[in-house]
C-alpha cells in the first residue's frame, strides 16, 4: 500500500510541472544559501557606491543654486594652497615608496636568502610596525627628534656636540621618514613570500650557464621579483599619500599641507564642503586609476615562480657581512618600534617632558588620570573597543559570505563585483570619512558611534573579504560537495567543513579588522562627535594641552595593539600546529 | 722524423682517449649529520654518457650538484677536461659559472620573464657574444630541439615537453663539453617521455658532449647511456654497461633495482662440479642447489670463489622468466626446476597478467601471457630455468 501511495504522489507531482517550477524558484531565493551571499555583496555594495556618489553629486551641486557645475574643480585647479598640498603629498608619498621598498628589499633579503643570526626573530619582528599606529609612531617621533625637546637630538647635543636641532621631525623629512618606517612591513610581506618559494633552480641555471652573482641577481632574481616589488609600491604610495595621522601629528604645525590634512582644513568652519568634496573626487578617481593599474599589472606578471619540489633557495653566507645585516635590522626594528615605545613610556612616566627622563619625576599619575579620572580619555578607550569588536565582528561575517559569493557562488558578474568590492582598499580614510559625512549628515545616523561603525566597515571590508578569498581559493570546493553528497544541509556543510577550514583566516581577518579599527582615525576625525570621541581622537584632543597624557594614551593603545599581534601570532602558530 | 711525430700524435691522441674527461674522487658531502655522499668515485670518459641511477634520497643529484658547484663537498677532488674545479685539500672551489657547463634541471628552470629566445640565449648573453650571432646561433639550436620559430615567444604557457626542450637548448647553446641531466624527463608523461629520451639521444649523438644524467628510472638510464652507476645510501653500488648490469647485476640491491623481482634469502644445499674452463678464459658456472622456503632449486654460481654446504645466500630471478603452466610437461624439459603451486591473486594487464603464487611458504610474482585462462585458487605449475636465477654471497655477520 505504502509503495503505491509514494508512486502516486511522484506522479502528480511530475504531472504539474509547470505550476511547480517557478514557486520553486522563487523559494530558492529565500535559501540561506543563496540569500545571504547575496545580501552580503549587496551591503558591500552599497558601502562602496554610497559615499563615492555623495561625493561626486556634492561636488557638482553649487551650494547657493542648487545648480550643477563644474565651479568646484575650476576653483580648486587654481588655487595656489591645493597646489602646494598636491606637491608636498607627491614629495612624501614617492619618498616613502621609494624608502620602504628599500628597507623591505633588503630586510626581506636579510630574513629570507642569508645566514644572518636570529633571522626567524627579524622575521616576526619585521612587520611589527604593521600592528603600530601610524599616529602614535609620528608622536613617538616628536619625542625623540623634535627639536630642542626630542631625546635622540638631546642625545646627540649633550654627549657630542653641536645644537639640539640636529634632527627636525616637523618636516616634510620627518613625515616621509615616519611614513616609510609604518609602510616597510607592508612591501615586505609581498616581498617575503616570492623569496621564500622561489625555485632555487631559477638562479641556479643562471648561474651553470655563466652568470655569476650580480649577473643573475640582476638578469634573474631582480625580475622575478619585480611584480611583487611593483605591487607593494604602489600601494604604498596611494595610501601613504591618503595617510591624515603623520602629516597632521608633523606638518601641519609647521602649516605644511597635504591632501588629507587639506581636506580637513577644507571642512572646518567655515566649511566649504563642495570644494572638499571636488578634492574627494580627484583623489578618488587617481587611487581607482592606481588599483586598476595594479590588477592589469599583476594579471600578466605573476609568475609561477615555485616549483614545488626540490630544494630551499640557496642560503647566502654573509661571513664578516653579518654584523652589518644585524645592525640594518636592529637600526629599522629599534626606528620602527623600539624606540618609539621606549619614548613614548619614558614619557607616559614623567611629571614633564622636557626632552630627558628625570628618574627621580618618575610617577604613574598620568596612567591614573587617564584611566580613573580623565572622562574624555576613558569615553574614548570605551567607544574605540566598542567599535572594534563589533566592527570586526560585522567585518568578518560580511566578508565571509562575500568570498563565499566570489568564490563559490555561480554569478556571471564575479570579476565585476569583486572589482568593485576592492575600491575602498586604497581610498583615504579621510576621503571615505567625508563621503559618509555627506551621504549621512542629515540622517539620525550623524553623530552616533553608528556613523563611524558604518565608516570603519566600508572602508576595511575588502581586506578580510580578500584574505578570507586567498583561503577559499585554496580550499577544493569538492571537500564541500561531498558533504552535501553525504546529505548535509548547507548550514550542516558550513559549520562542520568549510568553517573549520577557513577558521585561521576568519581569526587573522578578525585580529586585523581589530587593529585597524583600534588606530584608524583618517575616518574618523570628520564623524566624531561629542560623546563618540575614539582614542585616536582622544589623543589629539589631548595633544593640545599635555604631551604626557598623549603619550600615556598611546602606551595604552599600544597595549591593546600588542595583545592583537601576539594573538596573531599565536593563532598563526596553533593553527599549523593543528 | 715523420715517422716520430704521427707516433706522438697518435700516442697523445690514444691517451686523450684513455683519459678519463670528468674524474671524481673521494666525494664526501653531509648535510648536519645525514651523510649524502661516502667515498664517491667514478670517471666519465670524454664523449659518453654515464647515469647515475638510484632511489630517492640515494645521493645522486647531490653528486651531479656538486659536479656543477652548486654543492660544496666536504671532501675529495673533482676534475672536468684539464680543469681541477674543486679540490679540499687544494682548496679549490670554482664557482658554477666558470665551469663552463650546461645543465638541465628538474623544474627546467624556464625564466618566465624572458622570452624562448632570451632563455636561450642566455648563456651567450653572459659570454659577450655579439647580439646578431646570438640570434644565428638560438635560431639554429631551437629548431635542433624542434622548437624553431619560438624564439620571440614568451616562455609562459608552453607545455611541459617544450619547457623541456627550452632547458635543453640553453643547456646546449654554448657549446659545452659537459652537460649535466637533472631527472630531466620526470615531470613528462609517459609517451612524451619515450620520445623525448630517443631524441636526446640522438642529439647526444650527434652533438658528442659528454652528458651525466641522473634518473630513478632504470629503463630511462639503460636507454641512454653508456655506462651505469648504480648509487645506494651515498656510495657507488655499481658501475658498468646497460647490458652487464641487467643481466648480470652485481648486488641484491642493483638485482631489484633492474628488475630482479623476486628476491629470498635462501642457503646452500648442494654444490655441484666445476665444468672446465670455458673459452672465455673465466671459470664456468658451477651448478648448485639451495634451499629457500622449504623447496629445493637448481641454479648456478657465477662468482669465482667456492661455495660450501649451508653458505647462507640470496637467490634473485625476474617475474616475468617464471613459466607458469597447468600441466606437468613430460620428462624432456626436466632441466627446469618446476613446482606445483596455487595462485593467490592475478592481475590482468592486457598483454600479460601479475600473478602471486604460492609453493608451500614460498610466495612468488610471476607474469604470465594475458590470454592464458589462470583465476584465483587455480593449481598450476611453475617453472623457473636455473639460467635465470641469480645467486649473491651473504654475510650473516
Amino acid at each position: 500500500m505504502e509503495t503505491t501511495q509514494h508512486f502516486r504522489t511522484q506522479a502528480a507531482s511530475l504531472d504539474m510541472p509547470s505550476l511547480r517550477q517557478p514557486l520553486r524558484r522563487v523559494r530558492r531565493l529565500f535559501e540561506l544559501e543563496v540569500l545571504l551571499p547575496r545580501l552580503a555583496v549587496f551591503l558591500g555594495a552599497i558601502l562602496v557606491a554610497g559615499p563615492f556618489v555623495a561625493t561626486i553629486v556634492r561636488s557638482i551641486v553649487v551650494d547657493s543654486t542648487d545648480s550643477i557645475s563644474l565651479q568646484n574643480f575650476a576653483t580648486l585647479s587654481i588655487d595656489p594652497q591645493f597646489r602646494a598640498a598636491v606637491i608636498d603629498t607627491l614629495i612624501t608619498g614617492t619618498g616613502a615608496t621609494i624608502l620602504s621598498c628599500l628597507f623591505a628589499l633588503c630586510l626581506a633579503w636579510i630574513v629570507a636568502r642569508t645566514d644572518t643570526p636570529g633571522r626567524e626573530w627579524f622575521d616576526t619582528l619585521n612587520v611589527v610596525p604593521f600592528f603600530l599606529s601610524p599616529y602614535v609612531g609620528a608622536m613617538s617621533w616628536i619625542g625623540l627628534a623634535a627639536p630642542n625637546e626630542g631625546l635622540l637630538n638631546h642625545f646627540i647635543s649633550s654627549f657630542l656636540f653641536g645644537p639640539d636641532d640636529y634632527f627636525n621631525i616637523y618636516s616634510l623629512w620627518g613625515v616621509t621618514w615616519v611614513l616609510s618606517l609604518f609602510y616597510t612591513p607592508y612591501v615586505y610581506l609581498f616581498l617575503i613570500g616570492p623569496m621564500r618559494t622561489m625555485d632555487p633552480a631559477l638562479e641556479d641555471a643562471a648561474r651553470v650557464h655563466g652568470a655569476g652573482f650580480w649577473s643573475t641577481a640582476r638578469y634573474v632574481t631582480a625580475p622575478l621579483m619585480m611584480p611583487a616589488l611593483l605591487s607593494g609600491a604602489l600601494i604604498v604610495f596611494v595610501t601613504s599619500s591618503g595617510l591624515f595621522d603623520v602629516p597632521l601629528a608633523l606638518a601641519s604645525p609647521r602649516g605644511i599641507h597635504t591632501i588629507p590634512t587639506q581636506v580637513f582644513a577644507l571642512v572646518q568652519y567655515p566649511a566649504d564642503y563642495g570644494r572638499a568634496a571636488a578634492v574627494g573626487v580627484l583623489v578618488m578617481t587617481v587611487t581607482v586609476v592606481f588599483s586598476m593599474l595594479q590588477r592589469g599589472y599583476m594579471k600578466g606578471r605573476s609568475f609561477a615562480t615555485v616549483s614545488g619540489k626540490g630544494y630551499r633557495p640557496r642560503i647566502f653566507r654573509l661571513g664578516k657581512w653579518r654584523v652589518v645585516a644585524v645592525a640594518f635590522e636592529l637600526f629599522y626594528i629599534g626606528s620602527g618600534v623600539v624606540l618609539p615605545m621606549l619614548v613614548l613610556i619614558l614619557v607616559s612616566l614623567s611629571q614633564l617632558w622636557t626632552g630627558w627622563p628625570d628618574l627621580k619625576q618618575f610617577t604613574l599619575s598620568n596612567y591614573d588620570e587617564i584611566l580613573f579620572h580623565n572622562e574624555l580619555a576613558q569615553r574614548a578607550i570605551m567607544n574605540s573597543v566598542i567599535v572594534a569588536v563589533l566592527g570586526a565582528t560585522i567585518g568578518v561575517v560580511l566578508g565571509f559570505f562575500q568570498s563565499h559569493y566570489l568564490h563559490r557562488g555561480k554569478s556571471r558578474l564575479k570579476p565585476l563585483l569583486d572589482a568593485v568590492l576592492s575600491l575602498p582598499l586604497g581610498i583615504p580614510g579621510i576621503i571615505l570619512g567625508l563621503g559618509m559625512l555627506i551621504l549621512l549628515i542629515r540622517t539620525p545616523l550623524y553623530a552616533t558611534l553608528w556613523i563611524i561603525l558604518i565608516a570603519y566597515i566600508a572602508r576595511f571590508f575588502p581586506l578580510v573579504m580578500r584574505s578570507i578569498s586567498a583561503m577559499l581559493l585554496s580550499i577544493s570546493p569538492e571537500l564541500e560537495e561531498s558533504a552535501r553528497a553525504s546529505g548535509a544541509t548547507w548550514l550542516q556543510t558550513m559549520a562542520a567543513v568549510l568553517l573549520p577550514l577557513i577558521k585561521p583566516a576568519l581569526v587573522a581577518g578578525w585580529l586585523m579588522l581589530f587593529v585597524v579599527f583600534i588606530r584608524e582615525l583618517g575616518a574618523t576625525v570628520l564623524l566624531y562627535a561629542q560623546g563618540t570621541e575614539t582614542i585616536s581622537v582622544a589623543m589629539i584632543a589631548l595633544g593640545e594641552r599635555d604631551f604626557a597624557l598623549v603619550a600615556t594614551l598611546a602606551v595604552v593603545q599600544a597595549v591593546m595593539l600588542g595583545t592583537a599581534f601576539l594573538l596573531s601570532q599565536w593563532t598563526k602558530h596553533s593553527f599549523v600546529e593543528d | 722524423m715523420v715517422n716520430a711525430r704521427t707516433m706522438t700524435v697518435d700516442a697523445a691522441r690514444s691517451e686523450d682517449s684513455v683519459k678519463p674527461f670528468v674524474r671524481v674522487s673521494a666525494i664526501h658531502k653531509s648535510f648536519g649529520s645525514v651523510v649524502a655522499l661516502q667515498a664517491v668515485d667514478f670517471d666519465v670518459s670524454l664523449g659518453s654518457t654515464v647515469s647515475l641511477l638510484g632511489p630517492s634520497g640515494c645521493g645522486k643529484t647531490t653528486m651531479l650538484r656538486s659536479i656543477a658547484g652548486l654543492e660544496t663537498p666536504n671532501a675529495g677532488r673533482i676534475s672536468i677536461g684539464n680543469a681541477v674545479v674543486f679540490d679540499s685539500e687544494q682548496m679549490i672551489n670554482l664557482p658554477s659559472e666558470r665551469r663552463q657547463i650546461g645543465m638541465v634541471f628538474q623544474s627546467y628552470a624556464v625564466w618566465p620573464h624572458m622570452t624562448v629566445g632570451e632563455n636561450v640565449g642566455f648563456p651567450l648573453k653572459i659570454r659577450r657574444t655579439p647580439t646578431k650571432e646570438i640570434k644565428a646561433r638560438v635560431t639554429e639550436v631551437l629548431s635542433l630541439v624542434g622548437l624553431a620559430g619560438y624564439a620571440d615567444r614568451p616562455s609562459t604557457n608552453l607545455s611541459g615537453g617544450q619547457q623541456q626542450r627550452v632547458a635543453l637548448a640553453r643547456a646546449i647553446v654554448h657549446e659545452p663539453r659537459l652537460v649535466l641531466f637533472d631527472e630531466p624527463l620526470s615531470n613528462l608523461d609517459a609517451k612524451l617521455r619515450e620520445q623525448m629520451r630517443t631524441e636526446l639521444k640522438l642529439l647526444q649523438n650527434r652533438l658528442g658532449f659528454t652528458a651525466i644524467y641522473v634518473t630513478h628510472d632504470q629503463e630511462e638510464a639503460l636507454a641512454l647511456s653508456d655506462s651505469i652507476i648504480v648509487m645506494n645510501h651515498g656510495r657507488v653500488e655499481a658501475m658498468a654497461s646497460p647490458r652487464v648490469l641487467f643481466n648480470n647485476p652485481p648486488t641484491p640491491f642493483v638485482a631489484n633495482f633492474v628488475g630482479f623481482d623476486n628476491l629470498y634469502d635462501a642457503k646452500v644445499e648442494s654444490v655441484g662440479d666445476r665444468g672446465d674452463m670455458t673459452a672465455f678464459g673465466r671459470a664456468s658456472p658451477q651448478p648448485i642447489t639451495v634451499s629457500v622456503g622449504g623447496i629445493i632449486l637448481r641454479c648456478f654460481w657465477q662468482g669465482d670463489t667456492s661455495l660450501s654446504r649451508g653458505m647462507p645466500v640470496t637467490l634473485a630471478f625476474r617475474s616475468e622468466r617464471v613459466g607458469l603452466l597447468h600441466s606437468k610437461p613430460g620428462k624432456s624439459d626436466s632441466g627446469s626446476n618446476q613446482y606445483e603451486g596455487t595462485v593467490e591473486a592475478c592481475i590482468y594487464l592486457g598483454k600479460s597478467q601479475d600473478c602471486i603464487v604460492t609453493i608451500g611458504a614460498l610466495r612468488l610474482h610471476a607474469v604470465g601471457p594475458g590470454d592464458a585462462a589462470i583465476a584465483r585458487g587455480d593449481r598450476i605449475v611453475v617453472s623457473i630455468d636455473p639460467k635465470e636465477c641469480i645467486v649473491f654471497r651473504r654475510n650473516t655477520t
